[in-house]
């Protein structure tokens, strides 16, 4: 540690690739026993900068010292021997071996034995979880907990060579609100024993709560670093953005205004139930109106989509589009007839990350689009242009790999793709998960616009300013089922209210 | 050229730059390297033996090439949906010996080769539906059935085959137009409609997405298990023709063709193109990958070089082919900096 406290200092870091420079002249210093929020828009230049600061890359232009020396790291492995641990968003765990086994992935073997001893490692696991999670056994397997736990695995993990510098990536995407408070509880542990915490996040409420310094990126430049006590949260998006933003759902509006919601339920869903997931689940989505699932994670919400959608077979209900009823099971005909699924995972089960734009956008319009048994490319061709222009995605050309695209533009292609099949009904699953404030809000404007063209939306999201702001009637799922129905102007913490179960809706 | 071609072109230098130009054409298109490298093996083998360039060995290239290039028309597909099927060597037996088999107890040629090829194709449906339906691995799979049949063709053909078949049989393997032999000519033909197919019909675009992901393409409303049934189906069936045209060409049919077929096929394959994961390959240069190896083979040949050498050769050039791709796509991205 210098005489000011700074324990990890990068001065003038610069870093391109091949013509794109993504970063340029960044300085970013780390004090002993603080938590410096970094935030960006997608393609500012987080991601390039933690890599640097773990040893995954190495920096065109720039140098960095920790506590006063210099540290220039030829590799990930050279870094964390420095005293840098990094826990990404990707999760790094292996599901099929023990927590102990995790953590202790990154330690040298005691002794040069080469029999691994299972009571030292459960040993190290233990005196590392004790401060973080002592419910985790360290010989239960990794698979057998949760996306959060799993999380406190990391961390464990991240810990387990002493770091003198702590980065977390968007840690919080996928957990809920008690796991998010747990982590935070952690995190502030973890400060007050002198740790330096790096923490990018999107979220930046989460800023305000957890973080001292926040810095931020725009463009590959470091736009500043203010105490957190110092800047509103108005200006630190301007600065993220570099424009002014409308995030109060005044500005979408408000609830159905343009068209008016029709009568008539363009979706309708009577006594839907699936065995661990769900059960006695009614509703009802009319054209022109946007319908928030609101809860948390784990809720099962996502499966209802999915089972809905045909993805997933339901025990029981029906599921009718339109007033007809949908044979359960088939996607395929869930399409032709018009309702379309965004997923939650793009990566996963979305995208195809190999191919390009066009051949994405077109996916699920083959069967639709075309006559006979051939493909029409220049119809996909121009199919895939008009969606990019409709929805502002940034891309070099339609033959671009969509793995090379940022995650907003990636985001938007998933959504392009099922609004290609001119669906009358769509559910988005997460369509705002880790992606930066400004694609945030083009997509946003986009739902409202496609609300007031007469779709019908059944938006399911975690982000539950995002369900509160958006929807014209929020309906709220805990553990399988509907536990409340609240209408548009309700605030986020009525929803996290019933969705936590900290409040019950009244029978009837 | 684009932003990245002249970072690295001012890297090599302005005379250089067609260089680059060229360079990633090369490394990007796998078909056009392989027409490079066809055309220097051609180069060297004429100018290294007067044997090379006579109608008779382009011939022998030729009809070498029209058994493994049939094949390869169906695995371009099957690989494509990120599968592949180690059985075609036994189906390729199979159809010749039922074919030979039906054909010298009596029934009239055309109609043993079409039951010959029924049976084929339905072998290819139980592929397909044990691995959709009951989701057995296609490697275990296709293994199995590899040795099912191998047992099959020898309880059919008797430990010598079949011989003395119908002169109406043989003229499919022995026939030519000009001097060009059917064999090669059938083999061109479909070359020719499975590229077109594989490039602009739904079915086959459909594999192309399976094999790239295949969580997403069933939510697209692929029918996934279609697909890959259609794959298998038709990689048998394709595998029973060849079998077929190998037996009318020698005139008998043996029970011992087909051991060295998978792997060289798929070996070809991959040489055109394709991945192993999937989602990528076409017909035309799983051809060119099959014309390859059948060059390096004849090469041998010509040179002397014992039989028992082929499948050092075709191991080599397998692994060579695959090393150079993953070679080329780091060396691009470190050293020039130029994306893929």
């Amino acid at each position: 540690m210098t005489a000011t406290g700074v324990i990890f200092e990068a001065r003038q870091i610069s870093r391109s690739f091949a013509a794109v420079r993504a970063l340029t002249a960044v300085d970013l210093a780390v004090r002993a026993g603080e938590i410096h929020a970094l935030c960006g828009e997608n393609g500012a230049g987080k991601s390039t900068l933690m890599a640097i600061f773990a040893g995954a890359l190495e920096p065109d232009q720039g140098s960095m010292e920790i506590d006063g020396r210099r540290y220039a790291p030829a590799s990930p492995l050279e870094a964390r021997r420095a005293g840098i641990a990094i826990v990404y968003q990707e999760r790094s765990l292996m599901g099929n071996i023990s927590v102990a086994e995790n953590i202790c992935m990154t330690l040298p073997l005691a002794g040069g034995r080469f029999l691994l001893s299972k009571r030292e490692m459960a040993a190290n696991a233990r005196r590392l979880l004790r401060d973080l999670d002592h419910t985790l056994s360290p010989n239960a397997l990794v698979a057998d907990y949760g996306i959060a736990r799993q999380q406190v695995v990391e961390i464990a993990k991240a810990l387990a060579r002493e770091p003198r510098m702590l980065i977390l990536d968007e840690p919080t995407a996928s957990i809920d609100a008690d796991a998010r408070a747990h982590l935070f509880a952690i995190l502030r542990r973890l400060r007050s024993r002198g740790l330096g915490i790096v923490y990018i996040s999107h979220h930046l409420d989460e800023v305000y709560e957890i973080a001292d310094r926040v810095s931020v990126l725009r463009n590959g430049r470091l736009v500043g670093t203010w105490p957190v006590a110092e800047i509103d949260s108005q200006r630190l998006a301007r600065e993220m953005v570099g424009r002014a933003l409308a995030t109060t759902p005044a500005a979408h509006g408000g609830p159905g205004a343009a068209s008016g919601a029709k009568t008539g339920a363009a979706l309708a869903v009577e006594a839907l139930a699936r065995e661990g997931d769900f059960a006695n689940i009614d509703l009802a989505v009319r054209s022109g109106e946007i319908v928030g699932l609101g809860g948390l994670v784990g809720a099962g919400r996502t499966e209802l989509g999915e089972s809905i959608f045909g993805l997933r077979m339901p025990d029981r209900g029906t599921v009718r589009l339109a007033g007809r009823v949908l044979p359960r099971g088939r996607p395929d005909l869930s399409v032709r007839r018009g309702l379309a699924l965004v997923t939650e995972d793009r990566k996963e089960t979305g995208l195809f990350m190999e191919k390009s734009v066009r051949d994405n956008i077109a996916a699920p319009s083959l069967g639709l689009i075309g006559k006979g048994p051939l493909v029409d490319d220049r119809f996909a061709d121009a199919l895939a242009a008009e969606y990019c222009q409709r929805l502002g995605i940034r891309t070099p050309s339609i033959q671009t790999r969509i793995g090379d695209l940022s995650g907003g533009n990636q985001q938007k292609v998933l959504i392009a793709m099922w609004l290609a099949t001119r669906p009358a009904v769509l559910i988005v699953d997460e369509p705002t998960k880790g992606i930066d404030v400004g694609a945030k809000a083009e997509i946003h404007r986009l739902l409202v616009a496609l609300r007031d063209q007469g779709l019908a939306i059944l938006l399911i999201s975690s982000d539950h300013r995002e369900v509160v702001s958006l929807s014209d009637r929020i309906l709220v799922m805990r553990k399988g089922r509907l536990v409340a129905s609240l209408p548009a102007g309700a605030s986020a913490d009525e929803l996290v209210a019933y969705a936590s179960g900290a409040v019950h809706a009244a029978a009837a | 050229m684009d932003a990245e071609e002249r970072v690295a072109a001012g890297a090599v230098g302005i005379r250089g730059a067609w260089l680059v130009r060229l360079l990633r054409v090369l490394l990007v298109q796998r078909e056009a390297a392989l027409v490079v490298f066809i055309a220097i093996i051609g180069a060297v083998m004429t100018w290294l033996t007067p044997t090379f360039l006579t109608v008779g060995n382009l011939e022998a290239v030729g009809l070498g090439l029209s058994s493994d290039g049939v094949i390869a028309i169906g695995m371009t597909f099957l690989l494509a949906a990120g599968l592949f099927d180690l059985s075609v060597g036994s189906v390729l037996a199979f159809g010749g010996i039922t074919a030979g088999f039906f054909d010298v107890h009596g029934i009239p040629a055309a109609l043993a080769i079409v039951i010959a090829l029924l049976l084929s194709g339905g072998i290819g449906l139980l592929n397909g539906l044990l691995v959709t339906k009951a989701r057995i691995n296609c490697f275990i799979e296709t293994l199995g059935m590899l040795s099912i049949l191998e047992g099959i063709v020898l309880l059919i053909g008797g430990g010598f085959g079949i011989s003395n078949l119908s002169p109406a049989f043989d003229v499919i393997g022995q026939g030519q137009v000009g001097t060009v032999q059917y064999p090669i000519l059938i083999t061109i033909g479909l070359a020719i409609v499975g590229d077109f197919l594989m490039r602009k019909s739904r079915l086959a675009r459909y594999a192309y997405y399976v094999g790239g992901n295949a969580k997403a393409a069933r939510l697209t409303g692929i029918n996934v298990d279609r697909v890959v049934l259609f794959g298998f189906f038709l990689t048998a069936l394709l595998a029973g023709f060849s079998g077929i045209v190998e037996t009318a060409r020698f005139g008998s049919a043996s029970v011992s063709v087909g051991a060295n077929t998978p792997l060289n096929v798929i070996a070809e394959v991959v040489i055109g193109g394709a991945a192993l994961s999937g989602g990528s390959g076409t017909v035309l240069g799983s051809l060119l990958g099959v014309l390859l190896l059948q060059l390096i083979l004849n090469a041998l040949n010509l040179l002397g070089v014992a039989t028992y050498w082929q499948p050092v050769a075709a191991g080599i050039v397998l692994i060579s082919a695959v090393g150079f791709d993953t070679l080329t796509s780091r060396i691009d991205f470190q050293k020039l900096g130029m994306r893929r």
